[in-house]
């Protein structure tokens, strides 16, 4: 009954978020100026939830934190079915990829606290 | 309409200021960060004093081009139904498109033929949900090209389509009248009031000409100038203060839901 | 406690948070800004124990403060672990060691050195008295001066100076009556008040919390016998197999709202 409409409205969909998240060209249509704020509102707000999932990445990345990020999310926009625990683990290898981030220290016996 | 009063979104962060706030009739949940075999102790205890707590889903993208995910639906239902909640809501928009998930309430164009997509999605939903299904109207920072319909004939078609309930988000009427230039008045003259489940209220920031729906920073008098414009034509059976970030003092909060309540009345 | 007037003196000059260190080291130092910080409402512990910093509120001039801040978003024990590390707290120590209150890392290193040395030279002088024909007479006295050498030099390596141990005793009597906060820099957050009753309890921490602490080394956990009567159902809701939704709020993300202008 929707078929055609869901397959129209579908790919109309999926061209605004790729212009939006994944640097894909703006859609016909739209503001130019709204769509480059409504990018950052999406990115900030991904940034946003990251930080309060990881406090150790803004410890540790510190100024860099947020450029880095900024460079991950434009990079990897999320998937469908990714949860934003996975999205802030997937940052923080890829930027231990880059070498921005120390890989978690493997502690020696004598180094490891009985807790 | 069962009545509701005032509430105050319940988040983990704020479980015990919650729990100790004066005044707090109802509190909502969002669906997706709670488990109905599993519920957060907070939340328990609130439903032991006799408090309603209403499930809020941010993610069955009903106005997405798919068919919505049964499994979302079901999980929203088993938390009614845990929680012996009244009625559910969701949102007029779609999250997700295309293999990306944007993390945010996205409008949808306001045509016919979306809205035949949204309507079937809708009535899918409802068939699955033990309890009747509230759906709110979203904050846009912009619009789509084509619209043959305006916001609230948009919603007053929908609600005649699958006769589910509205709650109106007064914050993001503003943002939308700010933003997009949607008339406050012919708005709220157009969606069917009698249909108003509750009202949500929630705080925000301007930014160069924007204004930007945070949830974030404190309810800005605008804002309460729009629930007072909705008071005028219904007495609404409940409106909710929504914080999801920064949250302030006890006291502060406090004076935000008297604030709410002096509108109301 | 006759103590309590000599004392005095010295305790007035040091912060809560210093004498929490002199008492039960950088994790009892922790918890004790911790909860200066709770009780003056700039930061918030939920039922599950998750720390979070209240926007505009109060900015106590603790010297751990801008730590605790920091280590918003984790849970309790998290966040008191990463204040007990923090630049801040090894600062405290460092000041307290130059104000000689604490003994200087260095010195108590030297101090074990000496006294292993000791105790082997005590050792070596019997069991080579055999081999080398030394006369009992000479090696047993030699060894036990060693020993006494030993324990002579021992209190030299005690973590606390003498003017530390005196503050820390003028807490012991101060905390008896005094506010809850000195109460947690006396016996640590897992320490007991009663039989029955835990610090924790008392500065109104809820026991989902209250079970994210851990025992540290380092006698910060004051008497406290582990969590056992803690629950360990936390209930929290953002965590393991809970889905999080597109736009919601997992741990303070926005659940519906949009993510600022800047």
């Amino acid at each position: 009954m929707t078929g055609p409409q869901r397959d129209r409205l579908a790919a109309a969909q999926a061209e605004l978020l790729r212009a939006l998240l994944a640097g894909g060209e703006p859609p016909a249509g739209f503001d130019r100026d709204r769509l480059r704020i409504e990018a950052r509102a999406l990115l900030n707000k991904r940034r946003g939830i990251v930080a309060a999932l990881r406090p150790d990445l803004v410890e540790a990345l510190g100024e860099r934190f947020r450029p880095l990020f900024d460079d991950y999310a434009r990079a990897h926009p999320r998937r469908e079915g990714t949860r934003m625990r996975q999205d802030a683990a997937a940052f923080a290898e890829w930027a231990a990829a880059r070498g921005e981030l120390e890989p978690p220290r493997k502690r020696r016996w004598w180094q490891r606290r009985a807790t | 309409m069962e009545r509701l009063g005032v509430g105050i979104g319940w988040r983990p962060e704020i479980d015990l200021t919650v729990e100790r706030l004066p005044g707090v009739d109802f509190v909502e949940v969002v669906a997706e960060n709670l488990r109905p075999d599993h519920l957060p102790e907070s939340v328990v205890l609130l439903r032991e004093r006799g408090v309603p707590v209403l499930p809020h889903a941010v993610s069955l993208s009903l106005g997405g081009a798919d068919p919505v995910d049964p499994a979302r639906v079901a999980h929203l239902g088993a938390l009614a139904e845990v929680l012996d909640a009244p009625l559910v809501s969701d949102h007029v928009c779609f999250v997700r498109a295309g293999g990306l998930d944007s993390g945010h309430l996205m409008p949808v164009p306001r045509t016919r033929e979306a809205l035949d997509v949204l309507v079937a999605n809708v009535r899918a939903a409802q068939a699955d949900l033990p309890v009747p299904l509230a759906l709110e109207n979203v904050a846009a920072l912009l619009d789509w090209p084509g619209g043959e319909l305006t916001e609230g004939r948009f919603l007053a078609e929908l609600v005649a389509r699958t006769d589910c309930l509205l709650l109106v988000d007064v914050a993001n009427l503003h943002a939308n009248a700010r933003n997009l230039g949607t008339d406050v008045d012919r708005f709220l003259d157009e969606i069917p009031l009698e249909r108003l489940a509750y009202v949500h209220v929630a705080g925000g920031v301007e930014h160069q000409g924007v204004y930007h729906d945070t949830h974030a920073h404190a309810v800005r008098p605008e804002v309460l100038e729009v629930l007072a414009r909705l008071r005028e034509r219904v007495d609404p059976p409940g409106v909710l203060l929504e914080r999801d970030d920064d949250y302030p003092a006890d006291a502060e909060l406090a004076a935000e839901l008297a604030a709410i309540r002096a509108v109301v009345g | 406690m006759a103590i309590t007037s000599t004392s005095a003196g010295s305790r007035s000059e040091l912060r809560v948070e210093e004498l929490a260190l002199l008492a039960g080291g950088p994790g009892r130092a922790a918890e004790t800004a911790l909860v200066a910080a709770l009780r003056a409402q700039a930061v918030r512990i939920s039922r599950a124990g998750v720390l979070s910093a209240v926007a505009r509120g109060a900015r106590p001039e603790g010297p751990l403060h801008g730590a605790v801040l920091r280590s918003a978003g984790r849970d309790l024990g998290d966040a008191i672990a990463a204040v007990a590390g923090s630049l801040e707290t090894r600062a405290l120590r460092e000041q307290l060691v130059a104000r000689g209150y604490l003994t200087s890392p260095a010195r108590r290193r030297t101090v074990s050195v000496v006294r292993l040395l000791a105790l082997l030279l005590a050792i070596g002088a019997v069991v080579a008295s055999g081999p080398a024909d030394l006369p009992l007479g000479v090696t047993i006295p030699t060894a036990l001066a060693l020993l006494l050498v030993r324990a002579l030099v021992g209190s030299l390596g005690k973590p606390l100076t003498r003017s530390g141990r005196l503050a820390v005793r003028g807490l012991v009597a101060s905390a008896v009556t005094s506010d809850p906060v000195t109460l947690v820099a006396h016996r640590g957050l897992l320490g007991r008040v009663t039989k029955r009753q835990r610090v924790w309890q008392v500065v109104g921490i809820e026991s989902a919390a209250a079970a994210t602490l851990r025992k540290r080394k380092g006698g910060s956990s004051g008497d406290g016998a582990g969590c056992g009567s803690c629950a360990s159902d936390s209930g929290s809701s953002c965590g393991g197999g809970s889905s999080c939704g597109s736009g919601s709020s997992c741990g303070g993300g926005g659940g519906c709202g949009g993510g600022g202008g800047d």
